[in-house]
């Protein structure tokens, strides 16, 4: 007890040995919080901004990601093998960069 | 060798902030370095340097769970982890995160067998037997449960999970496995376990960050229980909005 209270340590954000030492399932799952919360932002930009070529690439950006851990999720939890979580997480990264080139330079959106 | 540790000191009865010590202490000189642990050299300390450094060990084999400890921002136990496996630079050696320090090095598992209580931890069989039931290792049920029934209760994945932090009263990826052991045991009367678990406080807290399974130093997979349990529950949802079912349950 310090100041009759329960002391105990917890991680520090503001501590760079703490983030080199994050896992790949720990940066998986704030890849995909992140980009949800700038979906919400270049969503609200893309209102107010349509047709604007910047803000349409980086909304698809952040969606394809997402999107794509999205699945990844969604397959583990389904009942693939945890033990290909580390795997999985690069290839839906790599599919999504995939999907990004794809979408952005053969679909038509309006640019 | 000399290695250089800097070790989190603190005495919540004394002190009102924890500080950083460092040691520097020559390992290998009458041992073999390469077989030199964590636990050996603060064994080293505590006799060399100070000997109020207080940290816990029993079995020395990684058996027990005592000696759970964050080394170089990981945890592990420190009687297996190695000195010849960590960096060349200072060893940061820190109590678990997420558990009550009582003293240096050592928490206060108090905290850990509450959060176990909350889902009544213990086997509750079917039916009285006197007779050992049979359950052959090739059975699709041993299967599923796998090696988790191997957890030693260290607390590492209690102090990795972020989870722990932001909900005091999640149940936690330790508590969590032994659900997952029992339910899926054919043999125990789940009961209301898992209806226990399943709040906010229980698996859908499991974000699904890994970091439990990552940090294990059984190498068990708490994630891989805990989705069990979702889908344990996803699957009685479903049944239950079945209109054709009857029974007592439904």
């Amino acid at each position: 007890m310090a100041n009759g209270r329960e002391w105990m340590l917890n991680r520090d954000a503001t501590d760079a040995q703490i983030w080199r030492k994050t896992l790949p399932g720990m940066w998986a799952w704030l890849f995909q919080r992140v980009s949800a919360i700038l979906i919400l932002l270049f969503l609200f930009l893309h209102f107010f901004l349509p047709y604007r070529r910047p803000v349409q690439f980086l909304l698809l950006f952040v969606v394809t990601f997402h999107a794509s851990l999205g699945i990844r999720v969604f397959l583990i939890d389904l009942g693939a093998s945890v033990k290909s979580q580390k795997i999985l997480f690069i290839v839906f990264l790599l599919l999504a960069a995939f999907g990004l080139f794809f979408i952005w330079n053969y679909l038509p959106l309006g640019g | 060798m000399v290695y250089t540790f800097k070790i989190f000191r603190f005495d919540p009865q004394k002190e009102t902030k924890p500080y950083e010590q460092t040691f520097r202490v020559a390992l290998g000189e009458t041992e073999d370095i390469e077989k030199v642990t964590v636990l050996d050299a603060l064994f080293k300390i505590q006799q060399t340097e100070d000997k109020s450094l207080s940290f816990r060990y029993c079995c020395r084999l990684a058996m027990c769970g005592s000696c759970a400890l964050v080394i170089n921002e990981r945890e592990g136990l420190a009687c297996k982890t190695l000195m010849r496996d960590l960096t060349s630079g200072p060893i940061s050696l820190k109590p678990l995160n997420h558990i009550p320090v009582v003293k240096d090095l050592t928490v206060d598992l108090r905290s850990l067998i509450a959060r176990l209580r909350k889902m009544e931890p213990y086997f509750i069989p079917k039916s009285p037997s006197t007779e050992p039931v049979k359950i052959k290792p090739t059975s699709k049920e041993r299967q599923v449960i796998g090696l988790n029934t191997e957890c030693i209760a260290c607390g590492s994945c209690v102090s990795a999970c972020t989870m722990m932090h932001w909900d005091p009263d999640y149940i936690g990826p330790m508590g969590l496995n032994r659900a997952f052991c029992l339910i899926a045991d054919s043999r125990d009367l789940t009961g209301e376990r898992l209806e226990r678990v399943a709040d906010e406080n229980g698996i859908y807290r499991c974000h699904m960050e890994f970091n439990c399974t990552d940090v294990c130093p059984k190498h068990l997979s708490p994630t891989r229980g805990i989705h069990y349990l979702k889908r344990q529950i996803f699957w009685q949802e479903i049944k239950s909005l079945n209109p054709f079912r009857t029974g007592k349950n439904r």
